[in-house]
């Protein structure tokens, strides 16, 4: 267990502390056994579902306007020159 | 021998809007984020709907590439954490449970090889990231631009059947060929192709070097890793699995991010778009409306206008260079000396000046006007050499052009032959020598030439010559 926590800790790029590492094993442990219920059916003769809904559907290729910057960049907290400021993306 | 694959993103420019928005698929050049809305901007709630035409292109490219097209079309995340994807997850495709490539088992034919298609993906291209103070590796943040977030791409993956950088750049040239007669990609814009390139050595891993952005830079690329990987080995060190990034500037390929296995993108199928069928009838619809590829081109330019095989590739692999001799050939019906001089000349100052056929200036009235002025004498070969950079990369007109410059040939028969007398006269030596040897006569026509400024018609001062030397 302490390995997938681990795995999903660094998937997620955040640091958990020792305790936090211990609750969300045991949550993590809960909901594997949750889904492992299903695992308890015999399913051999059930095609598996995917999607709800059987067929999506597709859009004619005509452009709609945009969002304006100041719509599009309105819930950015560091922006600059009209562009949302990231972190550095090589090393830690 | 090295084994190297290929995966060639292609951006679907020809789309008017983006994969699953309807923003403008017109990105470049426009103010940062200008060009985007909640569902190209990752905003939660937001739900993608497919560009039908991406849908169409994709099963174009998978007929041209002889794959085999999927049942449906099925989307999956493909997750990571990176600041140029808000959303955390790029929509792409993958094969695993209830998901497939919309496209497989294809091949593309090079010269005398086989180069089998593993794949064809349809995913979305992530915003654009700028490194404000400095480079990739050093910059101390980044700066995002959501344009280009959500533009359409192909995802084109071959097996590892390359074996050379020459073989990587042919496969290149000829799906770029393949693309532009498609109509799919104007694959001279910016970053329209790049690709990741995995090569490996005997006694080596896999090495993947990412986001190669030329054909040019391929070829460079693999040359580089090949040379390093086995210098590698041969000082007994450890090629090991790892994936580089291409200094294009420096020429060299550089350490990236650790390793990451296949699972930790944690792809499943995308539930906000549920599974769309292809059906045989759509496949036999776009099959019926498929252009010309360039492998019927070639061999219809052969049986057309009578050139050589090795001709008509060369043409073909540039569509716009292809477009340009047919176009041109309807003026003008020398077909083989209308080759002749697009394929050595023409192309030689496009090479020169590294652009591509559709960044000539030169137009096929143009080019049919100089070869007929060539034809009737106006003008000398010489003549037409030297003023097909003006046409082809300032667009003048030949007959302006040669007006201006006084380059008309020298037909005036009275004063060739004044001048032929005077060049025999000044060195007999040379005259006397020339009534035993051919080599010599070419020798007195080149001095003809010279005094009348390339000006003399070659064939006519070679005759005056004999006639005077009487051979
Ligand atoms: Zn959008």
């Amino acid at each position: 267990m302490s390995d997938l926590v681990d795995k999903l800790q660094r998937l997620s790029l955040i640091d958990l502390k020792e305790e936090e590492k211990e609750r969300i094993g045991r949550d993590v442990q809960k909901i594997l056994q949750f889904f492992n219920k299903i695992n308890e059916l015999d399913l051999s003769n059930v095609e598996p579902l995917f999607h709800p809904i059987s067929q999506g559907k597709l859009r004619k290729d005509v452009a709609q306007s945009s969002l304006t910057q100041g719509e599009a960049l309105s819930n950015v907290k560091r922006k600059e020159n009209g562009f949302i400021v990231g972190p550095s993306t090589y090393g830690d | 021998m090295p084994k190297i694959g290929l995966e060639v993103h292609v951006h679907l420019n020809t789309l008017k809007t983006k994969l699953f928005c309807s923003c403008s698929s017109d990105y470049i050049n426009k103010d940062p984020n200008t060009n985007t809305c909640p569902v190209c901007l990752g905003l939660p709630g937001a739900i993608p709907v497919l560009n039908e035409k991406a849908l169409t292109y994709a099963i174009m490219v998978a007929l041209a590439l002889n794959c085999e097209i999927a049942p449906a079309l099925v989307f999956s995340r493909k997750h990571y954490f990176y600041p140029d994807m808000s959303k955390n997850y790029q929509i792409s495709q993958y094969d695993g449970p209830g998901s497939m490539a919309v496209a497989k088992s294809g091949v593309l034919e090079i010269t005398n090889k086989k180069i089998r298609i593993r794949r064809i993906n349809i995913e979305e291209d992530p915003a654009k990231i700028i490194y404000p103070t400095g480079s990739m590796l050093t910059s101390k943040y980044t700066l995002l631009d959501y344009n280009r977030s959500g533009i359409g791409l192909l995802e084109i993956v071959t097996e590892p059947d390359i074996e050379s950088p020459k073989e990587a750049r042919e496969f290149l040239e000829k799906l770029r060929s393949i693309l532009e007669h498609l109509g799919v990609c104007n694959c001279d814009m910016e970053g329209a192709m790049r690709a990741d390139v995995n090569v490996s050595v005997e006694g080596g891993e896999r090495v993947e070097v990412k986001n190669v952005g030329s054909i040019k830079d391929v070829e460079n690329a693999i040359k580089y890793e090949i040379a390093r990987q086995k210098a590698a080995i041969i000082q007994g060190l450890k090629v090991e699995r790892e994936t580089r990034h291409w200094d294009s500037e420096r020429g060299i390929s550089v350490p990236t991010r650790t390793k990451e296995t296949d699972e930790d993108y944690r792809y499943f199928p995308d539930p906000d778009l549920p599974p769309y069928p292809i059906s045989k009838d759509l496949i036999k619809k776009i099959t019926a409306e498929m252009p010309e590829l360039p492998d019927a081109r070639v061999k219809r330019l052969v049986e057309q206008y009578g050139i050589s095989r090795k001709e008509a590739s060369i043409l073909v692999m540039d569509k716009a260079l292809a477009d340009f001799y047919e176009n041109t050939a309807k003026l003008y019906k020398d077909y083989k000396k209308l080759a002749n001089l697009i394929l050595n000349d023409y192309l030689r100052w496009l090479n020169d000046k590294n652009i591509r056929a559709s960044e000539s200036r030169a137009t096929p009235e143009a080019i049919a006007k100089l070869l007929s002025l060539l034809d009737k004498g106006v003008i000398t070969i010489k003549i037409v050499k030297e003023v097909l950079p003006e046409i082809v990369l300032k667009g003048a007109d030949p007959d302006q052009l040669i007006k201006e410059s006084q380059l008309t040939a020298i037909r005036d028969l009275e004063y060739l032959e004044k001048v032929v007398e005077e060049v025999i006269k000044e060195d007999k030596d040379a005259a006397e020598a020339a009534k035993n040897d051919p080599k010599v006569i070419n020798f007195l026509v080149g001095k003809v030439m010279k005094r009348t400024g390339k000006r003399a018609d070659p064939q006519l001062t070679n005759e005056l010559i004999r006639k005077k030397l009487g051979v």
